[in-house]
């Protein structure tokens, strides 16, 4: 029973991701998110122009209008979401073996309610699942095992109002929850530069964020705290600045910083990120490199450095294609904590609102372990 | 691009990971929390298998008492775990770098004290 509640759930909460494509940045011919995104640092629910745009100039064809154009909606309202599904083959070493799995990956509906300068944003959804809870084998004869309850299931990546008299350009204000603009911000939660800097899956926290955009600049600044009900490992409270330059409409230069201070420790990072298109090879080179500074009760404190360098090639339209070298030491002052990844990743948008992307990873952990993951996810969104 | 190889060479050959505490305290804040208590897996929310490590005295607790940690004993099944040892690996996507097995291991036998 318990099972076809969550199966009703997840076809009723129809699908978004909170997470931006960066590599259409610059490659769409849009220098800034915000352009196509109702966010001001992007992702997540589109603009009017940018549902319209996504038949244009991402995909071969198609409406890119809700529900392909068959319903139209009123200025005031925006109505998004994605459902996405995956398979994966995962070797991390087992004993067991090479672990094979499909899943419900994402169901997420978003709606943007406009009112003047007002904005209401907001995001419900049913997180992905890829394992049962249940362990392998139990720790003990005596232990119980717990299957989470199902309210554990849903879930709003975002939900935050926005007040901006001029949604192309000039000063914003938002509060409600949201990440922290910080980076690239990678759509893949798994890359190390989100998932071990404070940006894994459902890490949004809840923060005031103030931010000005003009043409080939923008600045956004938030002050944070983590979510109680959603949040993940760190139960911290900050602030975070991001800084991002668009020059000559081909590149991007970014400056980030982000503090939080938690009952265990403290940390302090700051990063560089950068974008160049080569309208020639229809390639957008792009990069992060991030430093932290975590300090730990009793006076411990680690180095911590995090990368990801990875090229986007574009051959036609609706087709993208990457490879990427991430890295992330987990304390420069030890050896053999270095964790080391190879990405290939292939995105095909054949028509507006469809996406079938391929991906697979090779890591090397530390100075003898491997792993290997290969994913297939197919994806809708509205 | 040279100082970030130069980075990424210091951070393959730097100092001895048994420099580090084998503390609970910095052991749940430094690999425990960041790797396991992420929001899809061992957070309050989604709390799979019924473990939940976020906070570091819940966590502590749900170790020593459903028996994943016997104080001393290296075959405690949170090794076997972390180790992948006749049982699924975890963390399932990305294992722990062997010096943070060996660190936790060390915790276990010096008594996996609080």
């Amino acid at each position: 029973m318990k099972s076809l509640v969550l199966a009703l759930g997840l076809v009723i909460a129809i699908a978004a991701p909170a997470a931006a494509y960066p590599q259409f940045q610059l490659s769409s011919g849009s220098v800034r998110c915000s352009q196509c995104h109702i966010s001001p640092a992007g992702g997540g629910l589109l603009t009017q122009w940018g549902s319209e745009e996504s038949a244009d100039s991402i995909t071969p064809g198609g409406d890119g209008r809700f529900l392909h154009g068959l319903v139209t909606l009123p200025e005031w309202l925006q109505i998004g979401g994605d459902i996405r599904v995956a398979a994966l083959a995962n070797d991390v070493g087992s004993t067991d073996g090479t672990e094979l799995a499909a899943f419900p990956m994402q169901a997420d509906l978003g709606a943007a309610i406009k009112g003047g300068a007002f904005t209401f944003v907001g995001y419900l959804g049913a997180r992905g699942r890829v394992r049962s809870g249940a362990p392998t084998s139990p720790p003990s004869s005596g232990s119980m095992v717990e299957n989470p309850s199902l309210a554990s299931y849903f879930i709003s990546r975002e939900h935050y109002v926005l007040w901006q008299p001029d949604q192309a350009a000039g000063i914003y204000v938002r509060a409600g929850r949201f990440a922290a603009p910080y980076g690239l911000r990678l759509a893949d939660h798994t890359a190390y530069v989100r998932r071990f800097l404070g940006y894994n899956l459902l890490e949004e926290t809840y923060g005031l964020g103030v931010g000005y955009l003009a043409n080939a600049i923008e600045i956004h600044a938030t002050g944070f705290v983590y979510d109680p009900l959603q949040g993940g490992p760190r139960k911290e409270a900050g602030g975070a600045l991001m800084l991002e330059m668009q020059p000559a409409n081909v590149a991007v230069i970014g400056l980030s910083g982000r503090a939080g201070i938690a009952s265990t420790d403290t940390r302090l990072q700051a990063g560089l990120h950068a974008k160049l298109w080569i309208d020639g090879a229809k390639l957008l080179m792009q990069g992060e490199v991030d430093g932290v500074h975590q300090t730990f009760d009793g006076g411990v404190a680690r180095n911590q450095l995090a990368a990801y360098v990875g090229p986007v090639l574009v051959p036609m339209k609706g087709l993208y294609t990457g490879v990427a070298y991430q890295a992330f030491a987990e304390d420069l002052a030890v050896h053999s904590v270095l964790r080391q990844g190879a990405d290939v990743w292939a995105s095909y948008l054949p028509h507006t609102h469809f996406e079938i992307m391929a991906n697979a990873r090779a890591q090397r952990i530390g100075p003898r372990e491997h792993a290997y993951l290969a994913m297939l996810q197919l994806h809708y969104y509205l | 691009m040279r100082s970030f190889i130069v980075l990424i060479l210091v951070a393959g050959c730097a100092g001895d990971p048994a420099s580090r505490p084998a503390t609970w305290s910095y052991l749940h804040a430094a690999i425990i929390a960041p790797n396991c208590a992420t929001s899809s897996c061992h957070s309050q929310r989604a709390a799979t298998a019924g473990v939940v490590l976020d906070d570091p005295d819940t966590a502590y607790q749900t170790l020593i008492d459903r028996q994943y940690v016997l104080p001393g004993d290296d075959g405690s099944t949170l090794l076997l775990l972390l180790d992948g040892d006749e049982r699924r690996r975890m963390p399932p996507d990305a294992p722990l770098p062997a010096a943070d097995i060996d660190l936790v291991r060390r915790w276990i036998e010096e008594g996996a004290k609080k």
